[in-house]
């Protein structure tokens, strides 16, 4: 009997331990700006994708929109971290912060004054568990993080079925996927 | 006698299945007559009603009936909607919310805020999940507080059908591209800001 609350005890531990880990970026690093209202914040839940994921979307015809809707099933959750308040500031603040040992950065790009960062993170294996797009620009800063399972392959087409800031930015994936 | 017990078990079934959302009953019959509080609860047979009516004037629309449908689905709706300043203090929506997750067992679909604005969506689906017995909507500002609770039996099946009605509208959108233009450079090293 002892030794089974003792291994009950420890599995719980474990999980506490495991659940912590596997927060989000913006949750790890930038939960003190999810309260502030100089920030908007986006948070799409895995309970949405679980139903997302019992959809029958067989009828669509395009096939581009079939991956998507595959991609979008496969997500656990989407959260978004914007502000228009000194954009350049969180922009440094973001890179400097996020531990370059777990999120391994996939391509930055400069387009017309913006500074775009992709970085990912995976399970030590080939399937990629988080994505992180930040965006930092003269006009806002955008940080956005989706949770996983995602192929880099086709991650870009959730941005044409996806209405939500920054998700338009995955597009950059999909280059720095051709150009590797 | 037999009669009697079979009675009590029938009515305290009845009253198990009321109160799957003791949160929300709780919560809308404490600050549905407070002042600067307009409350609206409509039973499931008047939106059937309501929905039927109407079907005979969106016959054309095919999206219209299928979204009447889909009301058709509500068995009951409450609001409470406040306008000038929230009488309802925020401990209490606070702690209703808590309550909602933990002991009504709803769950978290999305949340978004924007300044001082919140918006939250919440579900409470069957044991499978394949059917939405509850939503609730609150949208939480200062001047502002929105709070509708619709007890559904919409099942996933049921939006199948409504996507595939809906299936050209969601193939044009799919269809626009989103301008993506061509990357200025590549940077090997650190952006400047």
């Amino acid at each position: 009997m002892k030794y089974l609350i003792v291994l009950a005890l420890a599995l719980l531990s474990f999980s506490t331990q495991t659940s912590a880990q596997d927060g989000d970026a913006i949750s790890k690093y930038f939960e003190q700006y999810v309260e502030n209202e100089d920030f908007t914040v986006v948070y799409v839940s895995p309970k949405m994708f679980e139903i997302l994921g019992k959809l029958e979307l067989d009828h669509l015809e395009d096939q581009e929109a079939q991956i998507a809707m595959d991609m979008a099933s496969r997500l656990k959750s989407i959260r978004v971290l914007t502000t228009e308040i000194d954009p350049g500031h969180y922009y440094e603040e973001a890179v400097n912060k996020i531990n370059t040992n777990e999120y391994e950065s996939l391509v930055k790009v400069r387009d017309e004054g913006e500074n775009i960062n992709l970085m990912i993170k995976d399970n030590g294996g080939d399937i990629i568990t988080e994505m992180l797009v930040i965006v930092g620009g003269e006009d806002e800063f955008v940080l956005v993080s989706l949770i996983g399972d995602i192929d880099l392959k086709n991650i870009s087409k959730l941005s044409k079925t996806m209405n939500i800031k920054g998700i338009e930015h995955l597009e950059k994936a999909e280059n720095a996927e051709i150009n590797n | 006698m037999k009669k009697w017990i079979l009675a009590c078990c029938i009515l305290s079934f009845a009253l198990t299945s009321y109160a799957q959302t003791p949160t929300i009953n709780k919560f809308y019959r404490q600050n549905k007559f407070k002042e600067g509080v307009r409350n609206i609860s409509l039973p499931g047979w008047l939106i059937r009603l309501g929905s039927r009516i109407a079907k005979n004037k969106v016959e054309d629309d095919p999206e219209a009936v299928e979204a009447l449908k889909l009301a058709r689905k509500v068995r009951k709706m409450r609001l409470l909607v406040t306008e000038e300043g929230n009488p309802i203090k925020q401990q209490k929506i606070d702690k209703m919310m808590r309550n909602v997750r933990k002991k009504d067992k709803f769950e978290d679909l999305i949340y978004v805020r924007d300044e001082s604005t919140e918006v939250n969506m919440l579900i409470r689906t069957n044991g499978s999940g394949d059917m939405i017995k509850n939503l609730l909507i609150l949208v939480n500002d200062e001047e502002e507080f929105v709070f509708l609770s619709l007890k559904t039996k919409l099942g996933i099946q049921e939006i199948n059908k409504l996507l595939r009605s809906l299936e050209d509208e969601v193939e044009l959108d799919i269809e626009v591209p989103i301008p993506d233009p061509e990357p200025e450079e590549i940077l090997a090293e650190e952006p400047q800001v």
